[in-house]
């Protein structure tokens, strides 16, 4: 199911040879290798002897694990001498690949990382890429999950910043594989779906989509979907076989045995093993010939076949052997001494367990050699030996223990480092809701600045337009109030003066009445001035009452004046003008001298005139009143005109009020009073 | 046989001057005279005066306080009004409450006479400025009371309001003097007749509480 370790060529370079040598695609991997050599002698050129080696190494990492160690090793000591930077990452590369193919991931890792250098030097962003995704392979395989995903990010944002699709795809793949591998089947059959998607557009690469249909089905096959998987499986291989993709042809072969293997399909699963086999042979792939014959056995083994299988077994240690695959050297003994142990051969069983002990503690293997020890145990039980199989027995429980152990330290770990971890986000949320709190308090803070601010504006606004009010209406007050007092003086003073002025007037026509004989000229000038006084004063009051301002009540008191005092002189009065008044407001001033004049010519009238009519016209027009009171009077002549005392008075008051005042009289035509108030 | 005449005035001197001018016709004789209106029902009953001559402003309850009291009781004895002023609204109030008519203080020395005349003949003067009070009365919005004022009633008010005097009045209208005087009688007599059923109303209320 890993087809990571196969290396896509992506410098053009490479896929110059690669392509020189397709032709020999057919031919097979060893051909190929071989031709790589013949190529390599006859090349004289360093850097491109470097590149060549790095080539060389790839082909061979699936056939012959040490030479493609020692052709990368060579091809990196060559590229480091000429100081060649591109040779030193592609032999580093595929050393890194060869050991990843060895799972000797430490090694790997710590290649994989010089590559990284390298390329990052160069500035590469897809060798980068490239080495990420290859990283995070590596970690997956040694089950560092985390390691793999931080490494598989990074070679992803490096991809795509590249836009190198192929990269991108495989990382895509080898995150599937970590999701696989945690046994997310949806997470995993998510991101297989996008790398078959890349793989279709814009890579149009084939292999790249069988290879993810081929993981597609490989999940399905987890997942228990044995007919989907099937599917799928038939799928990838009929892409392969159309477009003559061997190695994925081999794993859907592969993928189909194991199917059917489920399924109990034994000889299925055995013809498509045995295709799978013939065709990593044909190619020189040795390594998964030797994975397959072991397959093919294990079918053998459930088929209760066993020497079948042991056959198989058999032929798989060779071939195991001859490339040095450990790992597969190490599953060979334990698969065959378990066969031996069946057939009942414990001799050679415990032969092949040991060394399957010793292969499976060398690479560091603990359920391999659990396995091994569970079966020596049973031989030894089976040969009678039970002290023998209480020591096996007893080192396989102290294995248990330890692996128990080491799960439980790992687990620990784990744990520690989630707690860590969690920890360390704890603390972020924490600094985050602290900041938050920060933040809101200082947004408070903030609103409560605003709102203080906004609050204190309105206060001052507020009490500015108090102050305002309270200046305006004091004023107001304060003017209404010194007029109240005003008028309550006035009144009070009228009230008392005019009383006791009424009595006087009363007593003095009383005291004339009982004096009827004598000489009452004396009370008659007291009854005459007390009521003069008494006009004057109802006057005064009337004149600083500022309900009075419009000219209009002027006139009503004009009116009622005029008639008290003409009508009973049987003296006819008439008023015009009163229309064009229109609400003219005189200040009291102008009010008061303007209705002294007027009473003072009506008194004239009623006096002296003898007319038998008085016109009086009060009107308004340009700015300008004018008051005229005409009699058809007698009139006099110009000498008593000067001579009359009261004419004097009439003046002065027009003067005191800026209105021109103006008398016309000649006997026997009446005289005629005139007076002009500026009222702008 | 000359009228009794009841006087209220709290002004001492002037008081006693009217109560001298009373002496003066033999028509009137002042049968007493009071310096306030406290006791003012139990003195009218008491005196059965043919006519009463009340100050407005006296101390401790005012002349129209009286007046309505005195009409309160079903009394029509005539009530006039001595004030210095015509134009304030206690005058107006004191004919809505039932004063039969007012004479200005000024005026007392040679216009008392006439004034009772006009008042027991049932004719009293009215000024422009109690003119305008009346009308500005029947304008207001939330006047519920209605005088029922004739048109001709509410022209002579109008027109008396703009300070003509009855004889321009008489000129304006082509009516006489007498006629004028009989609208503004009628008029006066509607404002009464309004206060008094008012005033009996709230004095019933009162007994019945």
């Amino acid at each position: 199911m890993y087809s990571f370790y196969l290396r896509i060529p992506f410098l053009s370079m490479k896929i110059l040879f690669s392509f020189l040598l397709s032709f020999l695609c057919t031919i097979g991997l060893a051909q190929k290798a071989d031709s790589l050599k013949t190529v390599l002698l006859k090349t004289n050129t360093d850097t491109t002897r470097a590149i060549l080696l790095s080539v060389l190494a790839d082909e061979l990492t699936r056939s012959n694990v040490q030479e493609a160690l020692e052709s990368a090793r060579s091809g990196l000591y060559l590229s480091k001498k000429i100081s060649f930077d591109r040779g030193v990452f592609e032999n580093s590369f595929s050393l890194a690949a060869a050991f990843q193919g060895q799972a000797q991931f430490d090694s790997a890792v710590f290649y994989f990382h010089f590559a990284n250098g390298v390329a990052e030097k160069r500035e590469d962003l897809s060798g980068q890429a490239e080495v990420c995704s290859s990283l995070g392979h590596s970690f997956m395989r040694k089950s560092m999950m985390d390691s793999s995903r931080y490494f598989l990010d990074r070679g992803l944002a490096l991809a795509k910043e590249a836009h190198n699709y192929r990269v991108e795809a495989g990382i895509y793949n080898n995150y599937g594989n970590v999701f696989l591998e945690e046994s997310n089947y949806q997470k995993a059959l998510d991101y297989f779906v996008q790398a078959a998607k890349l793989y279709e557009n814009p890579l149009a690469d084939d292999y790249g989509q069988a290879m993810a249909l081929s993981n597609i089905g490989n999940i399905e096959y987890r997942l228990g979907n044995y007919d989907q998987a099937l599917d799928y499986a038939w799928q990838s291989m009929n892409i392969a076989k159309r477009k003559k993709l061997d190695p994925q042809i081999g794993y859907a072969h592969k993928l189909l045995g194991r199917i059917y293997r489920k399924q109990k399909k034994y000889d299925s699963a055995l013809i498509e093993y045995k295709q799978a086999q013939k065709l990593y042979v044909t190619l020189g792939d040795v390594r998964s010939a030797a994975e397959l014959l072991q397959n093919i056995g294990n079918i053998y083994f459930d088929k209760e076949q066993h020497r079948d299988a042991l056959t198989n077994y058999q032929q798989s240690l060779k071939l195991a052997k001859s490339i040095s695959v450990k790992p597969l050297i190490a599953y060979s003994y334990s698969a065959i001494g378990q066969a031996y142990a069946i057939l009942k051969k414990n001799d050679d069983a415990l032969v092949y367990l040991d060394s399957a002990r010793n292969a499976a503690k060398a690479i560091g293997n603990s359920y391999l050699l659990m396995d091994t020890y569970d079966a020596m145990s049973s031989v030894y039980e089976s040969k009678g030996d039970y002290k023998k199989a209480l020591s096996v027995h007893q080192q396989l429980a102290q294995l248990k223990d330890s692996i128990t152990q080491s799960e439980n330290r790992q687990l620990a770990e784990e744990t520690q480092a989630k707690y860590e971890l969690e920890k360390k986000e704890a603390q972020i949320t924490l600094l985050t809701k602290d900041q938050e709190l920060k933040r809101l308090a200082l947004e408070r803070q903030r609103a409560v600045q605003i709102g203080s601010a906004i609050a204190l504006l309105l206060v001052i606004i507020i009490a500015f337009l108090l102050v305002n009010r309270y200046r305006v209406l004091n004023k107001a007050k304060r003017l209404a109030e010194i007029e109240q007092v005003r008028n309550t003086i006035a009144r009070d003073l009228h009230d008392d003066i005019g009383s006791t002025l009424s009595t006087i007037n009363i007593i003095s026509n009383l005291a004339m009445r009982e004096n009827l004989n004598g000489n009452n000229h004396h009370l008659s000038r007291i009854a005459e001035q007390s009521s003069k006084m008494m006009e004057s004063m109802t006057d005064m009051v009337w004149s600083i009452n500022p309900i009075n301002d419009s000219i209009e009540k002027v006139m009503v008191k004009m009116k009622v004046f005029a008639a008290e005092i003409l009508e009973p002189k049987d003296i006819a009065v008439k008023f015009f003008g009163e229309e064009s008044l229109n609400g003219l407001l005189l200040d009291a001033e102008k009010q008061k001298n303007l209705f002294l004049i007027f009473k003072e010519a009506i008194n004239n009238a009623a006096k002296y005139s003898e007319a038998s009519q008085v016109e009086v016209t009060l009107k308004q027009s340009e700015g300008k009143l004018m008051m005229m009171v005409s009699d058809n009077g007698k009139g006099f002549s110009e000498e008593s005109i000067k001579a009359g005392n009261g004419l004097i008075n009439l003046k002065s008051r027009a003067n005191t009020i800026h209105a021109e005042f103006k008398l016309s009289s000649a006997e026997s035509k009446g005289t005629r009073i005139e007076v002009v108030l500026p009222i702008t | 046989m000359s009228l009794s005449v009841l006087l209220y005035e709290d002004n001492d001197i002037l008081r006693e001057s009217i109560g001298s001018m009373l002496q003066l016709d033999e028509h009137y004789h002042l049968s007493n005279s009071f310096n306030n209106v406290l006791l003012a029902e139990k003195q009218v009953i008491e005196i059965k005066p043919d006519i009463i001559l009340m100050d407005i402003d006296m101390p401790g309850r005012t002349g129209i306080e009286a007046v309505k009291q005195i009409r309160a009781m079903g009394l029509t004895i005539p009530i006039i009004m001595l004030t210095v002023f015509d134009d304030t609204e206690h005058v107006f109030d004191a004919i809505c409450a039932g004063a039969s008519g007012y004479l200005l203080k000024k005026h007392l020395s040679f216009k008392l006479f006439d004034a009772m005349h006009e008042v027991l003949n049932g004719g009293a003067p009215m000024s422009p400025s109690i003119a305008l009070m009346v009308i500005a009365s029947l304008q207001k919005p939330q006047q519920t009371k209605s005088y029922q004022l004739t048109a001709r009633e509410k022209e002579i008010l109008s027109s008396l309001s703009k300070g003509n005097s009855y004889k321009m009045m008489a000129d304006e209208f082509y009516i006489t003097i007498d006629t004028v005087r009989a609208h503004i009688k009628k008029i006066y007599e509607k404002l009464q007749v309004h206060s008094q059923t008012e005033a009996v109303s709230k004095a019933l209320k009162e007994r019945l509480v």
